[in-house]
């Protein structure tokens, strides 16, 4: 099914293209036409908690509040990728994809043809902005059926981790979501687009749980399933150092 | 058959490419090539006062014949449960305007809700008149038709299905996957497109054939006088003042909705201690727990018992409750407390019979019989 979703997805990069190739046509004064190249570029995502490999149960990870962490999901939208040239132009495809840590060929995002020059800055979000958080029932990464939606509050689970904590058989389970809480990454970088190329991305999940605050399991909230919880921006501030690019060849 | 797609799709935006922005089709909102496959216009009719106040339809969800029926097929189905034993119906029952008799309806694990079934007619014109985003369920919890359906669907204590399950049901059945791309034009069978199809018979739930309607036009002249004061009693501010929430003869609107319902969330005071918050529990403000729809009053005689919670079990215990106005919590509604009715409406006994009896008028019995909502 998740291949499915990849599959859908390259087909609405072909599409988007191609409306974006339209549009710029029918622009009348037009300046600079953005023509699309044969090349792409791959993201390759890894996760770590702190320098490890993250891994779920039996591994453990201590936090910097001292819970002892095993974990059973990740989850996540990674959406809307904008590419930043150095003249200031931004290639935005349209991008949903659902990255699951079950299914490793998610954790793959592959953009066809995205034109050539120098890039200086890699955006993305995680999470579905608001006009497809309020677009009810859609299809491919945003079907409902994979579960990353509330069906009794009509909206999107934007990322989901789960598990276990403090070696005590306690488990935690945190879905975000809610338009307040789309978290939004700008990471800026250097390359220069004209072959096949590969961005490799971490997410360091022990930042979730720190930096600005020391997120506690033990009295901050460890189920989450809603919107507003007291606790949600806690973690969403935490998030924002997350991701860093390891290497781009 | 993707790639196909794809190309047709190519030639489609091609087509449209340098008309207006909106008509692009955008990835993800999940337009399904409906606008260049061939499938029949489904034309709603109105009743005569209501010709000029069309209902919305989402814009990626056309209504057709093909779509209509095929949502009415979906509606009656049990395999849309987990074990093949309730379907939308069960519930939502036509001779009932679509709900059913019990106060908490039973899931397929012997469990009971806490929230009555809600009737079903009239829907579409949430989307002209009801909360952006928070249409449907008691509590506002569902954005749009197509959405609602998910959740009963997936409730463990109702249908208790994975939307997954449902679709691979509906994928290896022998006739959906030719009714699915008679509907939409396509061979992709996708959660959206179940959800669009029951939307789009469940939008063809339209009541409004009742005696109420047909004097609508004639000045009530076919009313009796119980119904006539009765109609008094339920418009007047200083008698019944049922109208604000549940709107009619709005005299203030040239095409008067006369829904019976406002389309908005109210506290009308009968919870003290909240044990079901409503809308707060969507939108976590405080001012709106114990908010709930207004449900029409239209069909009352077939859709009790009455509530959110269905406490009352008939219009007389409905009326005196709002008649003494025992209430004694925080939040309820300005029309509710206003000095008017801070101690109840006090309606003598004649006000309060001419009011069911007004409330009778407002019964579709056409709707319960109409051959077009029935199963196949």
């Amino acid at each position: 099914m998740r291949k499915n979703t990849n599959h859908f997805s390259r087909q609405y990069i072909v599409i988007f293209s191609a409306i974006f190739l339209v549009f710029s046509s029918c622009k009348k004064d037009a300046s600079t036409v953005v023509a699309p190249s044969a090349y792409s570029l791959t993201f390759q995502l890894s996760h770590s908690f702190g320098n490890t490999v993250f891994q779920y149960a039996p591994q453990k990870f201590i936090t910097a509040a001292n819970d002892t962490l095993s974990f059973a999901k990740l989850e996540y939208y990674f959406t809307n990728i904008r590419l930043t040239k150095t003249d200031g132009s931004v290639i935005s495809p349209s991008t949903y994809f659902l990255v699951d840590l079950d299914n490793p060929s998610t954790e793959s995002i592959t953009l066809n043809n995205i034109p050539e020059g120098s890039y200086n800055k890699i955006s993305f979000d995680i999470g579905v902005d608001s006009a497809h958080n309020h677009s009810g029932t859609q299809t491919g990464a945003l079907d409902p059926a994979y579960s990353m939606f509330w069906t009794w509050n009509t909206g999107f689970i934007f990322y989901r981790i789960s598990g276990n904590f403090s070696s005590a058989n306690t488990t935690f389970s945190l879905d975000l979501g809610g338009d307040n809480n789309l978290m939004t990454y700008d990471l800026p970088t250097y390359f220069e687009f004209a072959k096949n190329m590969t961005v490799n991305l971490n997410m360091n999940v022990k930042e979730l749980f720190q930096n600005p605050y020391n997120y506690d399991l033990k009295t901050d909230s460890k189920d989450i399933h809603n919107t507003t919880d007291a606790s949600i921006p806690k973690l969403v501030q935490n998030a924002k150092d997350m991701f860093s690019i390891t290497l781009i060849q | 058959m993707k790639k196909q797609h794809s190309i047709i799709l190519l030639f489609f935006i091609l087509f449209l490419s340098c008309r207006k922005d909106e008509q692009i089709q955008k990835p993800g909102t999940g337009n399904n090539l409906i606008s260049i496959f061939t499938a029949t216009p489904y034309q709603i009719t109105y009743p005569l006062f209501w010709s000029k106040n069309s209902i919305q339809i989402p814009l990626n969800n056309p209504m057709t014949v093909e779509g209509v029926a095929l949502g009415r097929l979906l509606f009656y189905d049990p395999i849309l449960s987990k074990d093949s034993t309730l379907s939308c119906s069960s519930c939502h029952k036509l001779q009932f305007a679509f709900t059913d008799t019990t106060r908490f309806s039973t899931g397929i694990t012997g469990q009971k809700g806490t929230r009555n079934a809600p009737a079903l007619f009239n829907l579409g014109w949430f989307s002209n008149y009801g909360l952006l985003n928070h249409l449907f369920f008691w509590d506002g919890g569902a954005a749009d038709i197509e959405s609602q359906a998910l959740g009963p669907i997936t409730n463990p204590i109702e249908m208790n299905e994975t939307l997954f399950n449902v679709i691979r049901k509906i994928k290896s059945s022998k006739f959906y996957p030719q009714l699915f791309k008679k509907a939409f034009g396509t061979d992709s069978v996708t959660t959206q497109l179940m959800v669009f199809a029951i939307a789009q018979f469940e939008r063809t739930f339209i009541s409004g054939n009742s005696k109420f309607d047909q004097g609508r036009l004639i000045n009530f002249t076919n009313l009796n006088p119980s119904e006539i004061n009765g109609l008094f009693v339920f418009t007047n501010t200083s008698k019944g003042d049922c109208w604000h929430c549940h709107t009619l003869v709005d005299q203030s609107s040239p095409f008067s909705p006369d829904f019976g319902t406002d389309f908005r969330f109210h506290n009308n005071g009968l919870q003290i201690i909240f044990s079901d918050s409503g809308l707060a529990r969507i939108t976590k403000n405080p001012s709106d727990m114990g908010k709930f729809k207004t449900p029409s009053v239209r069909n009352l005689v077939f859709t009790g018992p009455y509530m959110h919670d269905g406490r009352f079990a008939t219009l007389e215990q409905v009326v005196n409750f709002y008649d003494t106005m025992a209430y004694q919590g925080t939040n309820a509604d300005p029309f509710i407390t206003s000095d008017l009715h801070k101690t109840g409406l006090n309606l003598s006994n004649k006000d309060k019979s001419d009011l069911i009896a007004f409330l009778k008028t407002l019964t579709d019995s056409s709707f319960i019989t109409n051959t077009e909502f029935m199963k196949y």
